[in-house]
């Protein structure tokens, strides 16, 4: 992908399977573009993920914190984002508040297919194209998009709503959506995905989907790698011949073979995504290291590039 | 009785594959045994030896004793054979035009765990199982597969949305009738005159859904229903089990145990010691480079299997005491039914790993 870096975009979407490492990868583009010296907030959907405690925080607190290296760290509600919505489109007065938590509207909200996530959008949305006094204005928002359906029903909201509606307020907010979500110079898609056969796989029928839908992914992330312990492919079978000499040097030749092995099916696979996206106008395809500790600096230290 | 298996897990455990590879492991303790898979990779039904799997069990050859079938949860296709089921061939065709339902049977939050569920109910009652084993949609949550089936049913219950579609029935309280007035005025015409249409079809059929939410209930709180949690050895999430543990108790369900997916081995000894190393350097250029990444790896790998097996046992312990199978990982993933039975090797009916702490 061509032009603008992952992080000079007004919104990033870090989508991919469960098991990725879909949050750290988000929480570290989001540090990185702080490092950076953007003003940078990192989304999270619902209560009770993974995502404030990378950056530092307890896992529960109010819905926008400050989190490490300068990151906002904001949860979003379903009940929040129709409460926003409310008041910022509808002008409703302050006592609809309590109202929007009836259970027939919570019911309503679950019963109307994309509401949850045009909600959630249009939120972020108004976050970031409608600055108001309050509310904080970010550079760049990551949103670490849920796993189910690897995120992309997200994406699809708005066009599931003018499925439902041609008319009304959510019809119109969705149009504001589609709008933001296609616009490529805003809006950035990033995957996250691992250097193995089925992540990998997985990660190019996501890029088939998304291409069905008219979006294109700016970047892949490829997670946890690792390194190979020797370097040069071709000096493996001298040491394991100099380690079967050592003095119990049987167990460390064992590892040596494994985590060569692992490498290398790492390595073949990197291969494949980068094959799939020859042509120039296919995603960049970048890697950020499996950490033992200290992995939120590693990633995003990795991933500095995208800034 | 058909006994059922159900796991539970977030995504990216494994949960797929090791469903999988523990129906194989009853079917060859000579049971009759069908998985409903979800949303699985094309490389597992490769390995089950079928060309695809769809809505219908399709068979395994397992080379016996018992039986294993497959099949792949199709979330429309289910939908659609609950409507013609408890709705009159007239209403049934209405619905299942109308446009609101087609969103709502596709891509609705909560109707992936909802059908899962409709299709365990549907096998259990086909009599022909011995045990049904259950893959759980990926969530975010392990308990989202239980919370997401009452929410769907909760739309599908007149009593709610008659009331928000029909402003003329009768509504107490003050705060509803704001509740409704406000809708009216959020959502426009458009979708509650869609949502008007549904549930006018719908009306007529939610006796049916009603009743079958109860036997649902019925087979899931049932002592025949056994409960695995799957987790991921390096990344096993604590808030998430207890909650998943409180949920079990408030439901009166059993909690079988873990399966703790991707176990590292630990690294046996001796190792070499660095000098040694140093001292045998065979001419390779940047030997004492290499050496120091050699000497790092039993560290690394013993490092992470402590982790690993700290973490269990808190986990174990937080359960108290539940049962744990461990389950090594599989360098470079199962392809094959060979695989498969590898994993199998490591999950009920076998009994469970000895304690982490053991």
């Amino acid at each position: 992908m061509s032009g603008k870096k992952l992080l000079d975009h007004r919104l990033v979407v870090v989508l991919g399977k469960g098991g990725v490492g879909r949050t750290t990868l988000a929480a570290a583009l989001a540090v990185a573009a702080a490092r950076a010296g953007r003003r940078a907030c990192v989304v999270e959907i619902g209560e009770g993920g993974a995502l404030p405690q990378k950056l530092g925080l307890p896992a529960r607190g109010s819905s926008l914190r400050r989190g490490m290296h300068g990151v906002d760290v904001w949860t979003l509600t379903v009940e929040e984002c129709l409460d926003a919505f409310g008041r910022r489109k509808l002008r409703l007065p302050s006592f609809a508040a309590t109202v929007l938590r009836n259970r027939l509207v919570t019911t309503f909200v679950d019963a109307v297919p994309g509401l949850h996530d045009l909600l959630l959008l249009g939120r972020i949305e108004s976050l970031l194209s409608q600055p108001r006094g309050g509310d904080p204005r970010y550079d760049v928002i990551v949103l670490d998009a849920p796993a189910t359906g690897h995120g992309i029903t997200m994406l699809q909201a708005a066009e599931t709503m003018t499925e439902v509606t041609r008319t009304g307020p959510f019809f119109e907010l969705a149009l504001a959506i589609q709008k933001m979500v296609a616009d490529r110079g805003r809006t950035a898609i990033a995957i996250g995905t691992l250097a193995e056969e089925l992540p990998v796989s997985e990660t190019l029928e996501l890029l088939g989907l998304l291409a069905e839908d008219g979006f294109s992914a700016h970047t892949v992330i490829a997670n946890r790698i690792e390194h190979p312990p020797v370097p040069d492919p071709a000096a493996v079978p001298l040491v394991l011949e100099t380690l079967a000499k050592v003095a119990d040097g049987a167990g460390l030749a064992e590892l040596t073979a494994a985590a060569t092995e692992r490498a290398a099916r790492q390595a073949e696979a990197l291969d494949m995504l980068r094959r799939a996206f020859a042509s120039a106008t296919g995603p960049d395809v970048v890697t950020a290291p499996r950490a033992d500790r200290d992995t939120l600096l590693a990633v995003s230290d990795a991933l500095a590039g995208l800034a | 009785m058909t006994k059922v298996a159900l796991c539970c897990g977030v995504g990216g455990t494994g949960k797929t594959t090791l469903s999988a590879a523990l129906a194989l492991s009853f079917a060859r303790a000579g049971e009759r045994v069908v998985v409903v898979t979800i949303d699985p990779a094309r490389r597992l039904a490769d390995a089950l030896g079928v060309e695809a799997l769809d809505n219908e069990p399709r068979a395994v050859d397992i080379g016996g004793p018992g039986t294993l079938h497959a099949l792949m949860l199709d979330r429309k296709a289910t939908w659609d054979e609950v409507v013609r089921r408890h709705a009159s061939p007239g209403t049934a065709e209405r619905l299942l035009a109308n446009r609101y339902y087609r969103a709502l049977s596709t891509r609705l939050s909560g109707s992936h765990e909802y059908m899962a569920v409709e299709k365990l109910h549907d096998l259990v009652g086909e009599g022909r199982w011995d045990r049904v084993v259950v893959d759980t949609p990926p969530t975010e949550h392990a308990i989202d597969f239980f919370r997401a089936p009452e929410r769907v049913r909760a739309i599908l219950d007149r009593s709610m949305l008659r009331i928000l579609v029909d402003p003329g029935s009768s509504i107490s309280g003050v705060a509803a009738r704001a509740a409704l007035a406000i809708l009216h005025r959020v959502a426009g015409e458009g979708v509650m005159g869609d949502l008007r249409d549904f549930f006018t079809l719908v009306g007529a059929m939610s006796s049916g859904f009603r009743e079958r939410a109860a036997q649902v209930a019925a087979v899931l709180g049932s002592s025949a229903t056994r409960t695995w949690l799957v987790t991921d050895a390096d990344a096993p999430d604590r808030d998430d089990l207890l909650g998943f543990l409180e949920e079990l108790r408030s439901r009166r369900m059993t909690f079988a145990g873990f399966f703790v997916n991707r176990l590292q081995a630990v690294p046996t000894g001796p190792f070499p010691a660095e000098r040694d190393l140093l001292a045998a350097d065979p001419g390779i250029a940047g030997w004492t480079e290499i050496v120091a990444e050699l000497a790092a790896l039993p560290i690394r790998a013993r490092d992470r299997a402590a982790a690993q097996r700290q973490a269990t046992t808190a986990f174990v312990r937080e359960a108290g005491g539940a049962p744990a199978w461990l389950v090594p990982e599989l360098p470079g993933g199962v392809r094959t039914i060979d695989g498969l039975s590898a994993l199998a090797a490591h999950l009920p009916p076998r009994p469970a790993a000895e304690g982490p702490t053991a």
